[in-house]
């Protein structure tokens, strides 16, 4: 009897846990709480700590910043909210989240009263297939392009280049000036910033080439990286300016607070960078004259920023305290916060009815969306971006151990293989 | 007779094992049994709800990615270095603060420090020293040696070493301290004996010291090993497995694929690991042991 009773202690104890997630919702809980916001270092600006203040102060609640970057971020938030024990908010990478989370554990802000603030263009880069909107940006409306120091430019008698001859033409005259003219950011967990460089030629492609339903067959598995050759061409002028000596010679370790650095200090004359860069470029030189173009990439036609926006707050469906993350997401929202958010932290809102001036970046942004000289970043198209596999097939092309075709090729691989893990039709 | 040892005696045995049993069924054979089962099926983020049995295609996929040999590669590679200069350091270290030199127990500290370090707080501290204007090509530079500034971490070729480096850095510590726990278990009798007979400092540790730390140095190279294949925290804090995949090994495919939500090939890959080492360690037990003595 006994030998049975241990037994079934022991099974018990074994089964119980895998049912762990299954237990009864708890009760909202009553006066102030803390609630917890999964973001990365970089995400956590100064405007978002200003708000974030402001709110704590008006409802007495606390709001508690965890910082974790990249997949360590992703594989915590999925192991947390597997075990039921999600934080109330955590970064969103917008809508490719899509592809890569559970979104149904993502609490949508539809109903929310600013929703309808939000202009339909946006609205539409923002949504995903089924409608929801489940994330408000914290990194503003956004286009990554070449960030240039004006006054290199103006003492050495150049004008913003418009094709990729005067272009070339511009970096020479940089490089004889003993200035590095191109800024390639690639040390490992930075590598990111590579990622940024090949977006202009893909945006490029999808703005003046791309049929229609090249996406739509890209996710189909209809047609792959390697059945596009303007891809490979775009690639190989990357590895070109290398060859060239446009490049920072030590890219493969440079950070992002290097980047920041030599931008600002007029070591390095360009870096493929988005509106982000300019509050931290400005903060080390507050004399610093910010310019910003697309990258060119052929004679005849002008470049193309490539578009998006940016990262922002989800709140978590199954939090406990949803209903004060939800208060400081409509706290956020709020003409004032949006304002101080942005004074702060310079850049484009997404609500027309915030009024702050905007960076020379915004305005360059505003001007090439204007004339149409914007398309947005390939992994809004993308159903299966993997940008671990993406940055580091980059490092190794531009290091030489993989030709553009190659990298194409093995980028596609990872592809087809994340394509049949997620069971998608047609992989 | 029988039945009163299986009484009160056996009562109390159960009753002991039963915390240390459910703990270690709770948190050590339930994870390992499930993750076998998730090895198999189709788990990702995407599907919680929807789990379902595909048989080895995981298996399959692992052996597809392009990267595989290079990273069994690596973590064979890490094994072996760091596993020989551990052990190496960590032996001589520990003969030479064996002895009775002024100062040792502040020294034996000292080494073993490293050890109590954070591996993420050292990657940091690595990472700095090994940047292309670090400390360390600082150095170089200001004695001449120039040409052997480089990128350490940037250079494919190199940036595993740097990462064993690290591993052989902040373990020879731990592995001295084993050592002189076994060094300090050897009669001094056998010592002046063998002075008696004339023998030298080698032949003094061939014949004495080295049969009597044995089981010491068999704890220290098991688990050497197991580490070794293992590997993961050094190499995430010091090179993210970059400059592309060049340090790449078995457990960092494991958590880039749980980063994705690729739950049932993470694993898989987990549990390739998990057979690795029961397959080199089961047999490295049975013939360590075979050379031990015993006084």
């Amino acid at each position: 009897m006994r030998k049975k009773l241990i037994v079934v202690l022991l099974v018990s104890l074994f089964v119980i846990p895998l049912f762990a997630g299954g237990g009864a919702e708890e009760e909202a809980p009553q006066g102030p709480v803390t609630l917890t916001m999964l973001i990365p270092p970089e995400m956590t600006y100064d405007g978002l700590k200003a708000v974030i203040a402001d709110w704590e102060i008006k409802t007495g609640n606390t709001i508690d910043i965890q910082n974790l970057s990249g997949d360590q971020l992703y594989f915590v938030l999925n192991s947390r909210i597997s075990g039921g024990d999600g934080p109330d908010f955590f970064m969103s990478l917008g809508k490719s989240d899509e592809y890569t989370l559970d979104v149904s554990i993502i609490e949508p802000f539809n109903n929310r009263p600013w929703f309808k603030d939000i202009p339909d263009s946006v609205k539409k880069l923002m949504t995903y297939s089924d409608g929801t909107m489940p994330y408000i940006p914290t990194v503003p409306i956004n286009a990554a392009g070449l960030a240039y120091n004006k006054k290199i430019f103006r003492d050495l008698g150049l004008e913003e280049p418009k094709n990729r001859k005067e272009f070339l033409a511009a970096c020479e005259t940089i490089k004889n000036a003993g200035i590095t003219p191109l800024n390639y950011q690639g040390a490992s967990g930075h590598e990111w910033g590579l990622g940024f460089w090949t977006h202009a030629g893909f945006s490029y492609y999808d703005r003046y080439y791309a049929e229609a339903d090249h996406w739509e067959k890209m996710n189909n598995n209809e047609k792959g990286f390697t059945d596009v050759p303007f891809y490979e061409k775009t690639l190989g002028q990357l590895v070109e300016y290398i060859d060239l000596g446009y490049v920072n010679e030590d890219w493969l370790s440079t950070t992002f607070d290097m980047t920041k650095e030599r931008l600002a200090n007029g070591k390095v004359a360009m870096a493929f960078v988005a509106e982000w860069i300019y509050g931290p470029v400005m903060g080390l030189n507050p004399d610093f004259e910010m310019g910003f173009f697309p990258l060119p990439i052929e004679d005849d036609k002008e470049g193309v920023l490539s578009g998006f926006i940016g990262g922002g707050l989800s709140v978590w469906k199954g939090s406990k305290n949803k209903e004060a993350a939800l208060d400081f997401i409509d706290f956020l929202c709020t003409k004032e916060m949006q304002e101080k958010f942005y004074t702060i932290t310079p850049g484009t809102p997404i609500f027309p009815y915030v009024d702050v001036p905007l960076t020379p970046v915004g305005e360059a942004i505003m001007k090439y969306s204007a004339e149409e000289k914007a398309s947005p970043r390939f992994i809004v198209f993308d159903r299966i971006y993997l940008h671990a596999d993406f940055n580091k097939l980059l490092q190794e092309m531009l290091s030489k151990v993989k030709t553009p075709k190659e990298f194409l090729a093995s980028y596609e691989k990872a592809r087809d293989q994340a394509g049949q893990q997620k069971e998608m039709a047609g992989f | 007779m029988l039945k009163r040892r299986k009484g009160a005696g056996y009562r109390y045995s159960v009753l002991f094992l039963l915390p240390a049993l459910t703990i270690y069924l709770l948190f050590h054979i339930g994870p390992t049994v499930s993750g076998f089962y998730y090895s198999f099926t189709n788990w990702t983020s995407l599907n919680s709800g929807n789990i379902r049995f595909i048989g080895l295609v995981q298996f399959k996929r692992l052996l597809q990615l392009d990267y595989l040999g290079l990273a069994v590669f690596n973590t064979l590679l890490f094994t072996i270095t760091t596993t020989f200069f551990k052990l190496s350091i960590g032996l001589l270290l520990a003969l030479g603060l064996n002895q009775a030199i002024k100062g040792r127990t502040i020294l034996r500290g000292i080494i073993f420090t490293p050890t109590l370090i954070n591996n993420i707080v050292l990657g940091l501290i690595f990472m700095t020293i090994l940047a292309p204007s670090g400390l360390l090509n600082n150095f170089l530079r200001a004695v001449g040696l120039d040409f052997l500034a480089i990128s350490w971490l940037a250079e494919s070729k190199v940036a595993m070493y740097c990462v064993s480096f690290m591993e052989i850095w902040k373990w020879s510590g731990q592995m001295m301290l084993i050592f002189l726990a076994g060094l300090q278990g050897v009669p001094g009798v056998l010592y002046e004996a063998a002075d008696i007979d004339g023998a030298s400092s080698l032949q003094k540790f061939r014949a004495v010291t080295f049969p009597l730390i044995r089981p010491a140095f068999n704890i220290n190279l098991l688990l050497s090993v197991i580490w070794g294949i293992r590997v993961f925290d050094v190499v995430f804090a010091l090179t993210h497995g970059g400059p592309g995949r060049a340090t790449e090994t078995l457990n960092t495919i494991v958590f880039e694929s749980l980063g994705k939500g690729f739950y049932g090939f993470g694993s898989a890959v987990n549990l390739i690991i998990v057979v690795i080492i029961v397959f080199i360690s089961i047999p490295l037990i049975k013939g360590l042991r075979r050379g031990e003595v015993e006084l």
